[in-house]
């Protein structure tokens, strides 16, 4: 009863805010939405980021995301900003979406797309949303300089190359890794034989699309387990002939955002470096 | 005499049914390959990826299930003669349960990254240090019952430690490995996990070399025994030593893998006139020959990703265990 009466005060405060220009109070509860609402915001429209923004393995602004408070997408910890605009990936919890919403917050909801144009939807939409179009453009131009900056050498022999993941895990179609290989020029075996998403894959399978290179990304500092262990599997050393995994960082391609194009450049010195060979 | 020849008849059965099966095994993957361009491609040495398929896959997997097998089922059958009992077993009374916590101590906290042969013995010494508490909970002469709840007891004590101590592990994977050192896997073994397996598995196999006879002595009884010469003392301490050698390395790179070292040496002693001497290289055998037709089972299931073996064993060997019980009530009344 109590926290109905303090929620209808809550909902009484933040209502007229929410109702005039571009939002003051945003609360971010995705690492992905975390990420572009401080590259595109004004510090001062930000009330807080999820924890995950911190984590240096996984957030590309770590460093930026550290003078705001966190939060752990709790309904009460977003109660508690009063948030004038929620951002949410399209996986939160949809529970506390639905209480949210039924407080009469305002929920945006990220599409967060997996190719080029997905992630420029993404920057427009938000930009838009935040009244910082001119900030998504110039986010946009800068993203487009540095991809043709070093153009992909691209064809149908193009070398192979799988993202390669504790307990066998890989990214086939409709995924930021398979864009970040096509645009620097590898093809991703996985996406071809019709695998979508993050999937775990047999190492059968593995070997028998004999990859030239594998590249895999950690989202904490390397640990002992049974799955990691498996990237350490004596059939994978003589598959790339001694090659070792190239290691991509976690937060280029975690979340789909300009950062990707690190990601590519990293793609793309690697594969220079193979056509060296 | 005609029980010798059964015997040799017994074990020349085993053998070629292993050799059959190990050959199947080699050819069952996730992936059809071709074998002859297999075979060719692992025997020039090349880099074909389908010698590497046959070689660095199924090869290891094949020996890794025959051996850690082997060790269940002579596991359940040197438990079986010296505790004179008929459900002791090395998941029973805590052998199997003890190594996976001693190997999930030494995998996930640093020390088997050290130095290889960490990881067996932190599995060796759980499962001597399990297999000893049960024993002397339950007492010297314990009863069936007495011998099975304390088995439960330490069993579900390690068991709740391994879950805990991968809920606390650094590694963010650790968690969702539970399920695999509690019914345990063979998915994804190589050549390094069978380095890992050999060692103690030869030496505990050798500890018990030729202790048939003794064994034999024993089922009149521990004073006749005695009487006899066998100093019961020394081949505790020796029978003990080598289950925990041979469990613990097959643990350490399997999982726990239930109700082989129960249902094997079961379904084999009426074959060999219930004398133990004679069955404990049947029941290695078996117990090899069942784990690798298992894990063939396993890998033909289609399922989203791949069913854990211990799944398997479990599934053929709970009934079993249903039924031993309801005999053994029938016995009784």
């Amino acid at each position: 009863m109590q926290a109905k009466a303090i929620a209808l005060l809550l909902i009484l405060l933040t209502a007229p805010a929410a109702a005039a220009g571009p939002p003051q109070r945003v609360v971010s509860v995705n690492l992905c939405t975390d990420q572009l609402l401080l590259m595109l915001a004004d510090p001062r429209q930000v009330a807080s980021v999820s924890y995950l923004s911190r984590e240096r393995q996984s957030s590309f602004v770590a460093e930026q995301a550290a003078g705001y408070p966190l939060n752990h997408a709790r309904t009460e910890e977003v109660i508690g900003h009063r948030p004038d605009l929620v951002l949410a990936a399209p996986y939160t919890n949809p529970r506390l979406l639905a209480t949210l919403e039924k407080l009469g917050f305002v929920i945006e909801k990220l599409p967060l797309g997996y190719t080029l144009e997905g992630i420029i939807k993404d920057i427009r939409r938000l930009a838009a949303r935040l009244g910082q179009t001119q900030r998504g453009e110039v986010l946009i131009e800068q993203m487009h300089h540095r991809l043709q900056h070093n153009d992909a050498p691209t064809g149908l022999l193009s070398p192979k190359a799988l993202f390669y993941q504790p307990r066998g895990y890989t990214s086939g179609a409709n995924t930021l890794q398979n864009e970040a290989l096509r645009l620097a020029g590898w093809r991703n075996p996985a996406a071809e034989q019709g695998v979508e998403g993050y999937v775990a894959v047999d190492l059968e399978q593995v070997i028998l699309w004999q990859p030239d290179t594998l590249f895999t990304s950690t989202y904490k500092d390397r640990s002992i387990s049974l799955a990691e262990r498996q990237l350490e599997h004596p059939a994978l050393k003589r598959l790339l002939a001694g090659i070792p995994m190239l290691e991509i960082p976690y937060k280029y391609w975690i979340c789909p955002g300009p950062m990707l194009v690190e990601a590519v450049a990293l793609l793309r010195k690697a594969r220079e470096e193979r056509d060296a060979r | 005499m005609i029980s010798a020849i059964t015997q040799s008849r017994l074990i020349l059965a085993l053998g070629l049914s292993i050799a059959f099966t190990a050959l199947l095994s080699l050819l069952t993957g996730s992936q059809a390959i071709p074998l002859l361009q297999a075979l060719h491609q692992s025997f020039n040495g090349g880099p074909g990826i389908y010698g590497l398929i046959l070689t660095e896959l199924r090869l290891p997997r094949t020996l890794v299930a025959l051996l850690a097998g082997a060790s269940l089922g002579l596991g359940g059958a040197l438990m079986q003669s010296l505790l004179r009992n008929p459900l002791a077993s090395p998941g029973l009374i805590g052998s199997a349960s003890g190594a996976a916590l001693g190997a999930v101590i030494t995998l996930y906290f640093g020390l088997a990254g050290m130095f290889t042969l960490a990881l067996p013995i932190g599995g060796i010494a759980g499962a001597l240090l399990a297999t000893l508490t049960v024993y002397l909970l339950a007492g010297r002469d314990a009863g069936i019952l007495t011998l099975i709840l304390a088995g439960v007891a330490v069993n579900a004590f390690a068991l709740a430690l391994v879950s805990l101590l991968l809920n606390l592990a650094p590694s963010p994977y650790a968690v969702q490995e539970i399920a695999l050192w509690m019914l345990g896997s063979l998915a994804n073994v190589s050549r390094n996990e069978l380095w890992i397996l050999l060692p103690g598995t030869l030496a505990g196999w050798l500890m018990v070399w030729r202790q048939g006879r003794t064994l034999d002595l024993l089922t009149f009884g521990e004073e006749t025994a005695a009487s006899m010469g066998v100093d019961l003392h020394r081949l505790r301490w020796r029978l003990f030593l080598a289950v925990a050698l041979i469990v613990g390395s097959a643990v350490s790179v399997t999982g726990a893998i239930g109700f082989i070292g129960l249902v094997v040496p079961h379904l084999l002693r009426p074959l060999v006139g219930h004398q133990p001497s004679r069955l404990l290289i049947p029941s290695a055998m078996g117990g090899g020959l069942l784990l690798l037709t298992a894990d063939i089972v396993v890998r033909l299931l289609p399922a989203q990703g791949e069913i854990k073996v211990g799944v398997v064993t479990s599934l053929i060997g709970a009934p079993f265990f249903l039924w031993l019980i309801l005999q053994r009530k029938r016995d009784m009344s």
